[in-house]
This record gives C-alpha cells, structure tokens and sequence, in this order.
C-alpha cells in the first residue's frame, strides 16, 4: 500500500516533470523540468528495489546529460522567441491520436499480461524471500578465487 | 511484487512514453526534440526495471545500465550536432533543416 502511494507520488512528478518539458517554450525551463521527471523516475526506481539503477539516474541523467543539455542551451543563447509555439490544432489532433493508440496498445498488452506467468510460476526454483541482490555483493564470497579478487 | 503494481508501473511508463512521442512530434526544434527522446528512453527504461522487478532477474537492471550509457552517448553526439548546426545555420528549426546540405 505505501508503495502504491509512493508509486504515485514519484509518478506524478514524473509525469507532470514530463508534460512541462514538452509544453514550456522557455528551453531552460522545459530542461529543468525535465531533471524533475528524472528524478521522480529515480524515486520509481528505488521504490522497485534498485537502488543501484536510481543513483545512476540521479548521477548520470540529472548530473550528467541535462547539465550537458543545459550548458548548450546557454552555449547557442536560445530565448524563448526563437520557439515556435505549439500549433493547435495538431496538439489537439495528435493528443487524440496518440492517446487512441495508446489505449489500443494497452489493451493488447492487458491481454498478454493476463496470460503472463507470475513469478513464482516462471521461476520455481528461486527462493523469492532473499532480497534483490543485484548491486550486493554476492552469496558465493567464501569462494576463494573471488576472496583473492574481492578480499572482503 | 504483485501483478497490480506492474500494472500500474507499467501504465506509468505507457504515459511518459506518450508524453515523449507527443513532444518529439510537435517541438518544431532540434534541442527540444532531443529532451523529448530522453523522455522516451527513460520510459523504456521504467518498463526493463519493472519487468526485472516482477521476476526477480537482474538482467533488465543490466539493460537499464547500458540504456542509460547509450543515452549519454546519443546525448553528447546529439548536442555537438546541435552546436554545429546552429553555428551554421544561426537557426534550429527543424523545417529549415530538411536538407542537410547547402
């Protein structure tokens, strides 16, 4: 239940971090807009248990990329009047469409998604209990050729 | 994980994706159209993670790594473009950059 809030918190700023960046006609705006939906979507990630995918994120797109992104829109000097703005009548049009489609989409997969195995189903084997251990260091660390390279 | 919360991941992930294919469509700029494919990539990106999640396999999370390497790389090739355009043409619009020469 925290986790369905959590996820809808964090998606929420992701999606509303998404929308301004593809509305705003300020460029450096829609760039920092855009570090809010990428944040949002680390804190998806952590929610879901990988840590390790969430701190890249944060380092690599927010840190990396949209500062790269935001230096050159300072670098070119773009003003907000060099933007066109959104033509009308094809934002309305091409939401519809999009959203037509995208509804389609969802119902195949919706279907395709009742027929998917559940987890216990497509992995019998695996003891679901243990924690996700990507990122972690792991249980084979008694083996001695890995304490030679890892000597923890 | 429940199959809900994939579910609901995943609808999150269909609404980004459209919110990315809407302003790669409409933004009549090259920068701006690079912010939205970061968009796109990302939501890609949300379904390997929830997916990985969902069957407790670190291989999406792998995917997720090199996605988001290949994203810095498009990135940086993408934006070097972008300056040398401008440079040339002193203009962005994609309309005027239908030719890619003269």
């Amino acid at each position: 239940m925290l986790t369905l809030i959590g996820l809808g918190l964090f998606g929420l700023l992701a999606l509303v971090g998404g929308g301004l960046a593809v509305t705003l006609r300020d460029p450096v705006y829609a760039v920092l807009a855009l570090v809010k939906a990428m944040v949002g979507l680390a804190g998806i990630y952590f929610l879901l248990g990988a840590e390790y995918i969430g701190a890249m994120q944060v380092i690599v797109y927010a840190g990396a990329i949209l500062v790269t992104f935001l230096f050159v829109v300072m670098l070119i000097n773009l003003s907000p009047a060099d933007i066109p703005p959104l033509p009308r009548g094809l934002a309305l049009y091409g939401s519809i469409g999009i959203a037509l489609g995208w509804m389609l989409l969802l119902g195949y997969a919706l279907t395709a998604l009742m027929t998917l195995p559940s987890a216990q189903e497509a992995r019998p084997e695996q003891d679901t209990s243990l924690p996700y251990l990507f990122g972690t260091l792991p249980p084979y660390r008694q083996d001695p050729l890995y304490r030679l390279c890892i000597p923890l | 994980m429940k199959v809900e919360l994939l579910y609901a991941v995943l609808t999150l992930a269909g609404g980004i994706f459209s919110l990315g294919l809407l302003g790669l469509l409409l933004r009549r700029n090259l920068l701006l159209s690079f912010l939205a494919i970061e968009l796109l990539l990302n939501a890609a990106n949300l379904n390997f993670i929830a997916f990985s999640r969902y069957h407790n396999d670190p291989t999406g999370a792998m995917f997720v790594l090199f996605g988001i390497c290949l994203a810095a790389v498009e990135a940086v090739i993408g934006l070097a473009l972008t300056v040398r355009i401008f440079r040339l043409h002193e203009d962005l619009g994609l309309a005027k950059l239908a030719q890619l020469r003269w």
